[in-house]
């Protein structure tokens, strides 16, 4: 191969390889959006299938023991479950590993005076 | 400039500020050493722009035979100068600088003339003014250091919690850090009324730096603040280290207040059982460690399970167990870490639920010193 | 103008508005946080940001203007000042250690005052995701703050970044001056009243002159063109023989489809007698250049330059150089052969 020709296919190539790592840190993002969007949509679903089942059967209340969260800190709760954080300083962000976060945790079970 | 020193007394300062140079910096100036010779004392700074250190050698004191000549700065290249002045042949040395920034050092026969930089262009560190000092004995600030400095966050997405943050309010100091997945908290009351107001982050590596300067002929550490960055006085040496903006979240909500399960049990055996265990959950694809605590027989006891690998288990017997059943999950390098600050002392472990953090605090002294650990759900 | 800033002085000539906008924005205290600077290379971008720096930091303003030798200034302008931080990339890209570096400064305090300068030079060149980590910072700086991005290519910036900064764009260089300037370097008239339609900065002029590239480049073009309008079809042979074989890298390849976009609207421009003869880009052509034109219609001009001025984006789309002229030189075929 012309030593011209060697040099623009690996110059060539390595732009080409860029824009894939480029391409693909976008997907991952966007996939992560979508992922988000999925779990909300999930927790929407559930929650109304709870309420057709306590409109149709007056469901009791849950077993003692349990504490009741407001609906709105059980959505969290799913969503943390999910792997996302729900807290302020990483909201949003996926939990690498599955790790556990103590700001979410407060943010899920903590107590808080609503002004 | 130029002044004859003793050259032990030298290096020996020349070793302490070297500590904060590094090789690899964005501002060329800063691979360098700068002098400062005054007629009654030499001062050297080394700086890697976020730390600083700054010591100052006096001309009163004897072992230094220093005698100065001539006043000024100079910016002398730090490794090759220290180097240098390592292995030059005799117990005194002679720095004087020249027309053009040369720089001749001389030592009995030996003389080197080598090209040293402007000190105008190296950073000028802020006048930090005295008012609001705060005193504390080197080995307690040590200590706390030591035990907070290991719960700062290692990763960028988040830069403000890779600092510790400092509360001084009402003559009690308060130093937290926490990297989300676990907390480290620690209170000091100061020992002489104090009315200093400070809330400022530190970065983790300064404190770790800081910390290994501590030695044990500084009885006492000065803390001041200028606007920007702090300032610890540690004897003839000063420390300074820029601060991490913004607002730390808040802390003092994290901690629970209640339990429901306690567990007193000495630090250093229990320390022990979670190494063993770890050496399972290390080679297995999750590093987590399981607690089932028996309050019918006063059991702890500690699985490890590893589909791929295999499992372990050890019952303890802790002095103390009160409250529920619970089975809970975690990550034993954090708990480690976290008992290992402990030293020998007995502590109690504190937890509420499977999926909530526990605490654990020296049984001695439940107040002042938190550690803070967020379980891992276990399917 | 009561300074002996060298910062000022160059501005002063280049971009003399902005420095005046400039001085007052300062002097109301309306500095925004983010400012993107856009613009040609050598229009003044680095300049502007660094003489900001210094009348934000000089120890004495005089008529709102930095002095230029208080030990600040000095240190501005020699690149080591802590509290300037500045990133440019080393090759096609800016590191993700630089971001990394980027990141972690937005974060920390200032080293001797109160305030902090960010200066990333040819921001287009930081990949998407480490752009995107930077939002956060650019958008809300803690403390006093104010970003500079510059480029020379503002269409490949992200739009999250352009959205969160205020854009100023560099009018390029009056081409009389930049001609001046070309000449006063030392560079021969041919070249000097070529060069401005390629770039504002003298180095860059300098670079491409090195070894007689542009020259050699000009008179290669030159014969394909003729050829290509000419309706000749060893014109597309041409490509490869004479022309590909030019362009050793990204830079020299923009050059060259730079060229042919110019060569097409001098045509023009003396088709519509738009400008006067010596006015053209290739001055050294101007005797062909008018006969040419004298043959073709209207149409057929415009169809072309469109043609040529397009060519450039397929470069950026990875099309390589070879496929790209001899893509153009077909496209141009019929336009030139229907007659």
């Amino acid at each position: 191969m012309d030593k011209r020709d060697l040099y623009d296919s690996f110059g060539g190539m390595e732009q080409q390889m860029q824009q894939m790592l480029d391409k693909m840190a976008k997907l991952r993002a966007d996939m992560t959006t979508v992922l988000e969007k999925n779990a909300e949509l999930v927790i929407e679903n559930e929650h109304l299938r709870e309420r057709m089942v306590e409109i149709e059967n007056e469901l009791p209340k849950k077993p003692v023991g349990t504490t009741t969260l407001s609906k709105s800190r059980q959505n969290l709760e799913k969503l943390y479950d999910e792997g996302f954080h729900v807290c302020n300083q990483f909201y949003g962000k996926r939990r690498n590993d599955d790790e556990s976060c103590v700001f979410c945790l407060d943010v899920i079970y903590g107590e808080r005076e609503r002004p | 400039m130029k002044f004859t020193i003793n050259r032990s007394a030298f290096i020996k300062e020349l070793n302490n500020v070297q500590r904060a140079i590094s090789s690899k910096t964005t501002i060329p100036i800063l691979t360098g050493l700068k002098l400062d010779v005054a007629s009654d004392a030499i001062t050297l700074t080394g700086s890697d722009a976020d730390i600083s250190i700054e010591t100052t050698i006096p001309a009163v004191d004897d072992n230094n035979t220093l005698v100065v000549e001539a006043e000024g700065s100079i910016v002398l290249p730090a490794r090759f100068f220290s180097e240098i002045v390592k292995k030059l042949p005799e117990d005194t040395m002679t720095v004087n600088v020249e027309d053009g920034f040369q720089t001749q050092i001389t030592s009995g026969a030996a003389s080197f003339t080598i090209n040293g930089l402007d000190p105008e262009n190296y950073p000028h560190l802020p006048e930090i003014d005295t008012t609001n000092t705060v005193t504390l004995a080197g080995d307690v600030f040590k200590e706390l250091i030591g035990q907070t400095v290991i719960a700062v966050s290692t990763q960028e997405s988040r830069p403000i919690l890779t600092g510790v943050h400092f509360i001084l309010k009402d003559g009690e100091f308060l130093a937290v850090a926490t990297d989300s997945h676990r907390l480290s908290q620690r209170k000091i009351k100061l020992p002489e009324a104090n009315n200093a107001d400070y809330d400022v982050i530190i970065p983790g590596k300064s404190l770790t730096e800081l910390s290994r300067m501590i030695g044990d002929n500084n009885p006492d550490v000065q803390m001041r603040l200028s606007e920007n960055q702090v300032l610890f006085v540690l004897g003839n040496t000063s420390f300074y280290s820029r601060l991490l903006e913004g607002n730390y979240p808040d802390t003092s909500r994290l901690i629970p207040k209640e339990s429901s399960t306690t567990v007193e049990i000495e630090a250093p055996a229990l320390s022990a059982a979670i190494e063993r265990a770890s050496l399972l959950s290390h080679e297995s694809r999750n590093n987590v460690v399981r607690f089932s605590v028996n309050p019918s027989d006063k059991t702890v006891t500690i699985f490890g399970n590893s589909p791929d690998v295999g499992e372990v288990t050890e019952q303890l017997q802790p002095a103390e167990l009160t409250g529920d059943e619970l089975e809970i999950s975690f990550n034993p390098d954090y708990m480690k870490e976290a008992l290992r600050s402990f030293g020998q002392a007995m502590i109690r472990i504190s937890f509420t639920m499977a999926l909530r953090p526990f605490t654990l605090v020296p049984t001695e002294d439940g107040e002042n010193f938190i550690q803070l650990i967020t379980p891992v759900r276990t399917f | 103008m009561a300074t002996t800033d060298a910062l000022a002085a160059t501005l002063a000539t280049k971009q003399p508005r902005l420095l005046a906008a400039f001085q007052h924005i300062i002097a109301q205290n309306h500095l925004a946080h983010a400012y993107l600077f856009t613009g040609m290379d050598g229009a003044g971008q680095p300049e502007l940001a660094r003489w900001i720096a210094q009348r934000l930091f000089c120890l004495h303003v005089v008529d709102g203007q930095p002095d230029g030798t208080c030990e600040e200034c000095v240190r501005i302008a020699n690149g080591s000042h802590p509290d300037i931080v500045t990133v440019a990339p080393t090759g096609q890209s800016i590191h993700v250690d630089q971001v990394r570096y980027l990141k972690a400064e937005f974060s920390k305090s200032a080293v001797e005052g109160n305030r902090k300068i960010f200066i990333i030079e040819d921001a287009e060149k930081m990949t998407a995701s480490a752009a995107n980590g930077l939002l956060k910072f650019i958008e809300e700086p803690s403390g006093n703050v104010t970003a500079f991005l510059l480029t020379a290519n503002k269409q490949l910036m992200l739009p999250t970044i352009i959205s969160r900064t205020q854009v100023i764009d560099f009018p390029p260089l009056n081409t009389a001056a930049l001609r001046k300037n070309f000449e006063a370097a030392g560079i021969t008239p041919p070249m000097a009243q070529l060069l401005p339609s390629l770039t504002n900065s003298v180095t860059e002029a300098q670079q491409l002159l090195a070894a007689d590239w542009l020259p050699q480049a000009v008179a290669a073009l030159w014969r394909w063109f003729e050829q290509v309008v000419n309706g000749e079809p060893r014109s597309f042979v041409a490509v490869q023989v004479h022309l590909v074989g030019l362009a050793k890298d990204a830079q020299q390849q923009t050059v060259m489809l730079d060229l042919i976009a110019a060569l097409f609207q001098d045509l023009l421009q003396l088709h519509f007698q738009v400008e006067s003869a010596t006015a053209l880009t290739f001055v050294q052509y101007q005797q062909a250049l008018t006969t040419l034109t004298q043959q073709l219609s209207a149409r057929q001009l415009v169809d072309a330059t469109e043609l040529a001025l397009t060519a450039k984006q397929q470069l950026g789309r990875n099309i390589s150089f070879q496929n790209v002229l001899e893509g153009l030189t077909l496209a141009l075929w019929p336009i030139f052969t229907n007659a």
